[in-house]
């Protein structure tokens, strides 16, 4: 026997139930019929019954002739429909009896028949006398006995029917439905072993049912399927012939970009090369002019000789810091991490700066704040903004002083340049730090400079991951200020 | 005559100049133009000091260097890189070729000499 899982066996389980009802009514309404039939049929012969036998009955009764009385209901009871006689005078003495006879009326009337027949005796007058009953019991077996051939008749054809039925509709169903469902199902199974978008074989059905509609939508949804299955392909090829398109172009566009870099660093070597030859000779004549290594000068030419060296530092200074922030825009510059004295650093750089300070006719000092300076970095950067911000703080001040202080917690450390000069507007406080300001172009003639160094003095400490900023009152002065690791730009 | 020093410089205006300092510091000064001519010339007669200008048409002054630092008649001879190259790494890989010591140009006149002696003192000692 195949699975129980199948249509046929579904349907056959929903249907069966109101088969069996039907076949029930059915049934009922047979055995009713019967019954009716039955009996009429059970009254009409028990109405024959007394006809027959009252007559001699009445006239054994009339003679007291106990022994035929006897056999006459005897020869009653023998009769299929009865189940019991009595034969009573009316002065209530039973002459004769067999079988059973209810007493009473409470029987129901359709399960149980019961007859009375008056018995007279006829004079020479005609006068009716009346000397007896006679009574005939019918019960229900009788009506049982004839209704049961009926009933099982009944019951056995309707089994049959529910069976053959059964399987009639079964092996059908299993034939038309479970095996057009079973193949539409192999089919579709079959799909899925091929790529989608493949053409794939139609589920074939010849019939213009519901399940020919269900086959029709199923191979026109697979259809659909393929179709878009195949443009989405194209799609993704598409969109993969674009994305190698891109990545070409992008790989292109970075290959420009590092030549364009090669070529800005071959350009920054050289432009610093080339400037610096000439500034070679310039520099160093003009070094061994002033020294006298080559004879005595007056003062009027050492004078002008100091103009020359004067304009070339000023030209070197301006190279170097054009260089400076081209490298830093580059991203370029790169930034030494290693120990050194903070302290030392400081000293050599004020020590350096003395000479302009006097011959600006002004006091710089150094205040340095006891303990260990011990900082990770670029040493040589360092001095660059200590001495930028210094060489400024001295420029900008006619009058009075600048210090150079330091302090720490130990983990960063503070410089700040205080200086007693012309101070800066809040309004100018902004735009010192931009590349090739100075606070208006009126001061770039009377304080030479490139404009250039505030601007490398921000990008260098922001490199080493520190802070600048600063604080000024107009008239009163300055102080610029920055902050560093000491364990260097974290990583 | 305090001591010998090869220079190996391609621009005649900075041969001039160098020299001249040196030679009014009592330095004997020996010149060359090239790599070559330098590599030729120290492996001649090992001098006191060599003083090498790092970017030269054909041999570069890294290349120099290395073989300089090749020649074992040459091992103990201090090389000071002159160079206005002043890049990115350039002083560590002027060390790195084996100079000892590098100098920026421009050259400042006023402390020069004083660079020079620093790297010659540290010879005799």
């Amino acid at each position: 026997m195949p699975s129980t899982h199948t249509l046929a066996h579904r349907l056959i389980r929903t249907m069966f139930p109101w088969f069996l009802l039907v076949a029930i009514g059915l049934t009922a309404a047979q055995v009713t019929v019967q019954y009716f039939y039955v009996n009429t049929d059970i009254n009409a012969s028990l109405d024959a019954l007394c006809n027959t036998v009252k007559q001699p009955v009445a006239s054994a009764v009339w003679e007291m002739d106990r022994p035929t009385l006897t056999g006459l209901a005897a020869g009653i009871r023998q009769n299929s429909i009865v189940t019991g006689v009595r034969i009573v005078t009316d002065q209530g003495e039973v002459l004769a009896a067999g079988g059973q006879v209810a007493d009473g009326h409470g029987m129901a009337p359709w399960v149980y028949k019961q007859k009375d027949t008056p018995l007279y005796f006829k004079s020479q007058h005609d006068d009716q006398e009346l000397i007896g009953t006679m009574r005939i019991d019918s019960g229900p077996a009788v009506v049982w006995q004839r209704l049961r051939a009926t009933l099982v008749m009944a019951l056995l054809s309707s089994m049959v029917l529910a069976g053959g039925l059964w399987l009639i509709f079964f092996f059908t169903l299993r034939a038309q439905l479970s095996r057009t469902v079973s193949g539409v199902a192999a089919t579709i199974a079959g799909w899925h072993s091929l790529p989608l978008d493949l053409p794939v074989t139609r589920i074939d059905y010849p019939y213009q049912d519901e399940l020919g509609d269900l086959v029709e939508a199923l191979n026109e949804n697979r259809a659909w399927l393929s179709a878009s299955m195949r443009d989405l392909n194209e799609l993704n090829r598409d969109l993969e012939t674009l994305i190698t398109e891109r990545t070409a172009d992008l790989q292109q566009a970075k290959e420009r970009a590092e030549a364009a870099d090669r070529i800005k660093s071959a350009f920054l070597a050289t432009m610093s090369h080339e400037l610096r030859t000439p500034l070679n000779s310039i520099i160093g004549f003009t070094g061994i002019l002033i020294q006298g290594l080559v004879g005595p000068l007056n003062d009027e030419q050492k004078k002008r000789l100091g103009i020359v060296r004067e304009s070339s530092n000023h030209l070197l200074a301006l190279i170097n810091d054009v260089l400076d922030i081209s490298k830093i825009e580059a991203g370029q510059l790169e930034l030494s991490a290693r120990p050194f004295d903070l302290r030392e650093a400081l000293e050599k750089t004020v020590q350096g700066l003395l000479p302009l300070a006097r011959q600006r006719g002004i006091d710089l000092g150094l205040r340095v704040a006891d303990g260990a300076w011990g900082l990770t970095g670029d040493r040589r950067r360092v001095e660059q903004i200590i001495m930028n911000l210094t060489s400024n703080a001295i420029k900008f001040t006619d009058h009075g002083s600048v210090w150079v202080s330091c302090a720490g917690d130990g983990a960063e450390v503070e410089v700040r340049v205080r200086d007693t000069g012309i101070g800066i507007g809040a309004e100018d406080l902004g735009l010192l730090f931009r590349p090739f300001r100075q606070v208006d172009s009126g001061t770039t003639r009377k304080y030479e400079g490139t404009g250039l160094g505030l601007s490398i003095c921000k990008r260098l400490v922001e490199l080493m991951g520190g802070r600048i900023w600063v604080e000024s009152v107009p008239g009163e002065g300055s102080t610029f200020a920055f902050v560093l690791p000491m364990a260097g730009r974290k990583p | 005559m305090k001591g010998r020093v090869l220079y190996i410089e391609d621009n005649e205006q900075n041969r001039y100049l160098v020299s001249f300092i040196l030679k009014a510091a009592s330095y004997h000064v020996i010149q060359a133009t090239s790599g070559e001519e330098g590599i030729a010339l120290a492996s001649e007669q090992p001098p006191d000091l060599i003083l090498l200008d790092i970017q030269l048409p054909g041999m570069d002054g890294y290349e120099i260097a290395r073989r300089l630092r090749g020649n074992p008649r040459l091992q103990g001879v201090p090389i000071v890189a002159v160079t206005s190259y002043a890049m990115v790494g350039d002083r560590e890989k002027a060390l790195a070729a084996g100079c000892d010591g590098y100098l920026e140009k421009p050259i400042n006149p006023d402390t020069f000499l004083a660079q020079v002696e620093a790297h010659t003192r540290r010879e005799e000692g």
